[in-house]
Order: structure tokens, then sequence, then C-alpha cells
């Protein structure tokens, strides 16, 4: 009972959201009398195809992982050392039952969208996936036992996962242009796939505009949308800075070396999109959506420099970039303006940059 | 007389209205100081300012040939701070700052691999800086103010946190690099660092040798 509470009943409770917009997307968007065939033509789908099951598996093994990565985290938490003197007292198939149960509470959602499979697999005779499915599964619930039981004999210790970041900490060091990408991957991953999942629909959706006859300006204003889902980050940057890299203006480093690296570490984040308009869109015309692109976050990011602009005030001015890239590129003046946004942002960086001071509210 | 190596002109800084710092001159040979002041008297501004960290009204010359103001790159090669209170991001690991030192600043005086052997750093070098303590994170931020070769380094309150045994280790580093390399040192602290410091003190916004 207790572990039940510790473990399975904290996950839920915390991972609510999630299950929300899994439960939402799987159930919410099919009209009731269709959700029983959607769902079927859906199981259907990657039984016959191996690419969509390989898929579907691999969806099934980040799920595990965040399960697994959910009980190391509660094993090793503070107030959770007493599981130590009681879970790790345990012994023989005593010992094995109770750390599957755990697991499998945890897993569950996953156990039983895979039996309606095999169920189906089997009533049409599609007896390899069902194999296959079954056997994944197994190896799903039984794998994280192992490395369950070595962290219940063995607390304080770093996973292996931490011994391999540090591996690569040894022999990779992060350049200046990583840093806000490191920080986006490590403390702020919601925002950025939140940005990422958004504006890819928004591309995708101006790229499925596209007639025989390809027309930059439909790309350009899905592009110009897709950079005011990213202006969020780009705020975020600032503060970011403001934090934890207080003391960069310190450094000797030229401030066109500055603007480079910022212009950097923005193409590094917008490398997605930039992917993505390479295929779907004809690849003479994607020097300029990146041209036009990072110069449109390069003036964002500049006219943060003013430590005044506080958030509202930011965000007029996005709104006023955005209006204003729009109607130059409508004009199919889009090139003029991607040299206007970029010259704009590199005056304001280099008359501002040392005499920008964080506002106290961010640094307190 | 000696000349000076870093010379305060004019310098005023405020926030909002509330002037923190008003000094109109003040010209630093080369020595080891000691700035005094009591909480809130303006002694972490001063040397932010003093590292070209902040924007500030006046201008504060290098050995009277760099201007902190139309020269910031080169003032900064030849000007290290080490903050009070050092915050870093937490995935970066002590070596990805090393490391970036080292590009920008250069080559030290001394071996970067003998200091950080010296301060005990090469124990957690590669582990990210979120995992530090307190004592462990002021020892890096002051092994990066010795990177490069500079003529001032400015170490603000640098004996917080330091263990027993890393202080004299510091002492003597302050010494040598006086000494050997001719480095200006502005430090604050509420112990003197150096039998040979001079003591400056935070006096109603102005900063005034005792």
């Amino acid at each position: 009972m207790a572990l039940s509470k510790v473990f399975t009943v904290r996950y839920y409770t915390r991972n609510t959201g999630f299950f929300l917009f899994v439960f939402y997307f799987f159930f919410g968007i099919v009209p009731g009398n269709q959700l029983i065939p959607y769902h079927y033509a859906l199981i259907i789908g990657f039984l016959t195809s191996p690419g969509m099951l390989l898929i579907t598996l691999l969806i099934w093994l980040l799920y595990n992982l965040k399960c697994m990565a959910y009980v190391q985290k509660t094993l090793s938490a503070r107030e959770n050392t007493f599981l130590y003197a009681t879970l790790g007292i345990l012994e023989g198939p005593r010992k094995w039952r109770t750390l599957y149960w755990l697991h499998f509470s945890l897993y569950v959602p996953v156990l039983v969208y895979s039996l309606v499979a095999i169920l189906i697999a089997l009533k049409t005779h599609a007896y390899v996936p069902a194999i296959i499915i079954l056997v994944f599964n197994i190896i799903m619930t039984i794998m994280p036992m192992r490395s369950y039981d070595h962290k219940i004999k063995h607390p304080g210790t770093t996973p292996f996962f931490s011994d391999w970041v540090q591996w690569l900490n040894r022999r990779f060091r992060k350049p200046l242009w990583m840093f806000y990408i490191y920080e986006l991957l490590n403390g702020n991953v919601k925002a950025l796939a939140l940005t990422k999942f958004a504006g890819a629909l928004i591309l995708l959706m101006a790229c499925s505009f596209i007639g025989d006859q390809p027309d930059k300006r439909v790309i350009l204003v899905g592009l110009l949308l897709n950079l005011l889902a990213h202006s969020v980050l780009i705020f975020n940057h600032r503060r970011f800075d403001d934090l934890y890299l207080s003391t960069l203006p310190q450094l000797p480093v030229p401030l066109w070396k500055r603007y480079v690296q910022t212009g950097t570490t923005y193409l590094f984040i917008m490398l997605p999109e930039f992917i993505l308009l390479l295929f779907k869109t004809a690849p003479a015309d994607l020097l300029l959506y990146i041209t036009f692109g990072i110069s449109i976050l390069m003036l964002m990011r500049s006219l943060l420099y003013f430590p005044q602009l506080d958030q509202d005030k930011y965000f007029r001015w996005v709104f006023l970039i955005i209006v204003a890239g729009l109607f130059l590129s409508l004009a199919y003046y889009y090139w003029y303006a991607a040299v206007l946004f970029q010259l704009t942002a590199f005056v304001i960086f280099y008359f501002r940059y040392y005499r920008y001071e964080a506002p106290l509210q961010e640094v307190q | 007389m000696q000349s000076a190596v870093l010379t305060l002109k004019d310098i005023t800084k405020a926030y909002h209205e509330t002037v923190i710092l008003d000094i109109p001159e003040l010209q630093l040979q080369h020595n080891i100081y000691w700035l005094l002041g009591g909480n809130g008297a303006g002694k972490t501004t001063s040397m932010k300012v003093m590292a070209g960290l902040i924007p500030f009204k006046g201008d504060i010359q290098l050995e009277n040939n760099i201007s902190c103001r139309k020269q910031p790159v080169q003032y900064r090669r030849f000007v290290n701070y080490a903050e009070a209170e050092p915050v870093y991001p937490g995935f970066l690991t002590g070596n990805d700052l090393v490391s970036l030192y080292l590009k920008t600043k250069g080559d030290g005086y001394q071996d970067i691999k003998e200091l950080i052997e010296l301060l005990g750093i090469h124990t957690f070098i590669h582990r990210p800086v979120s995992t530090y303590s307190s004592g462990m994170l002021k020892k890096l931020s002051l092994l990066l103010a010795f990177t490069g070769t500079p003529k001032v380094i400015l170490l603000d309150e640098p004996l917080i946190t330091l263990d027993k045994q890393t202080v004299p280790l510091l002492y003597n580093m302050v010494e040598s690099f006086y000494t050997k390399h001719g480095v200006t040192f502005c430090i604050t602290s509420h112990q003197p660092v150096s039998a040979v410091s001079i003591q400056l003190q935070v006096q109603e916004r102005n900063i005034v040798k005792i």
C-alpha cells in the first residue's frame, strides 16, 4: 500500500496533464460512434506495416524509459531513504514480484493497448506482429527490474546514464553558442517542445498551401508565424544570460564575434524548421528563409538590450516586427526586409551591448 | 612616483535616482588593495564598475592608455574579475568554463593545469557545476580570475565559503602573481589578504585610500 502511494499514485498525479493530452489525442478528437473503427484502423495500420510497427514500439520504449526514470528518481529522493531499509531487505521471488508489480503499475496503459492489439492480430492471423508485440512487452516489463535492484543495493551510486554523460564531458567542451541550446534542452524542454510542435504545424500548413507555382511569400508568412512562436524563447534567452552568464561581458570578445555567436545559436535552434523547408520547398530558396528568419530573431534579441523593455513592451515590438515583415514580404521586398532587420539588429547590439545592465528584478 | 595601473575618472553609478558611486578621481598603483566598506556601501558595485561589467558614467584607464569605454575588448583582456557569489548554468562543467576563459583570455602566467591541481579542482572539473558545493564553485571562479595575462585582478569576497586548506593557497597565489608577474589586486574582504596591502574604503559613495 505504501509503495503504491509512493510510486503509482504519485506518478499518475504528477503526470495528469500528460495523460489528459494522450487521452484527448486518442479518444477526444474522434466522434463517439467512430471511436472503435478509428482505433481498429490505427491498430491494423501498425500490424500490417513494419515501419509503423517500429514507430509504435519506439514510442512504447520511450514511455518505458519515462517510467524507469521516474522510479530511479523516486528511489534517489531524500524523503524516500526508508525504501532502502524496506524494499532493500526483500529477497528471492518476493523481491522480484514486488519490483515487477511496481513497474507494471506504471507501464499498464501500454500493456492494455498492446493486449487489444495482440487480440486483433490473432483474429486477423497477423501472428508475427503479435509475437513481436508480446516479446517486446515482456522485455519492457522485465528489463527495468535489474536496474531497480541495482539501485536499491547500491544507494547513492550514479546511474549508467550519469557515467556516460561524465565520459562525454571529459571529451567534449561546450562552445559558447551552445549554452542556451543546452539550457533549453535541460531546463526548458517543455517550452522548446511546445514551440517546435506549434511551429512545425504552422510551417506544414503553409507548405500545404503551395500550388503548382510555388510562391515564396506563402512560406514566408508561415515562417513569420513560426518566428512569432519562437519569440518566447528569445525573451527567455535574456533571462538566462542575466541570471547565469552575468560575467560574460567581462570576457575580451569583440562585439562582432558575440553577435555571430548569438546568430549561430539561433541558426541551430531553427535547424529543424530549415530542414523541413529544405524538403518541402525549392532548395534554392532556403538561403532566403534562413537569412530572413535569423535576421528577425536577431532583431528580437537585440531589442532586449534595452533593459526597460519588459515582457509587455517586448511582445508589442515583436508584433510590430512581424507585421512589418509580413507587409514587406507580400510586396516582394523580402530580401530588403532581411537586410534591413539584420542591420538594425546589429546597430542596436553594437551600441547597447556594453550599456546593458540586467533589470534588478531579474537578478535578485 | 609609480605610474597608475588603474585610473578612475569622474565615475558615477546610479540605480534609478539613487547614486551609489561618485568618484571624482582615483589612481591605483601596482599593489595589493584591500577594499573596505559596510554592507551596501557599494563595494561590489565598485568592483563591477572596475571590471567593466556594468554601465557607468566617466571612464577608467588602464596604464593610462587603454580606456574601458573606448577599447572595451583590450581592457577586458587585462582586467579579470571573480564574483562574490558566482553563478553559472548548471549543465556546464568546470572544464567547459576553463576552456571558454582560456580561449578568450589566452594562456596564463602559470600553467592552468598546475593551478587546477593546486586548488584541488581536478577532482570535480568534469562534473556539471549543478553538483558543486558553494566552496567548489568559489574555487572555480577564483581559478577563472587567474586565467590569461591580466594586469589587474579584482576579487570580490574571495575568502567566503573557502575551506581552511585553500585560504593559504589563495594568499600564496595573490603574492606570487603580485611579485612575479606584476599583477595589481583589488580585493574586498573582511580580513587582510597580504601584509603589504593598502586599504581602500568606500566612504560616502567615493573610494578613498586610508
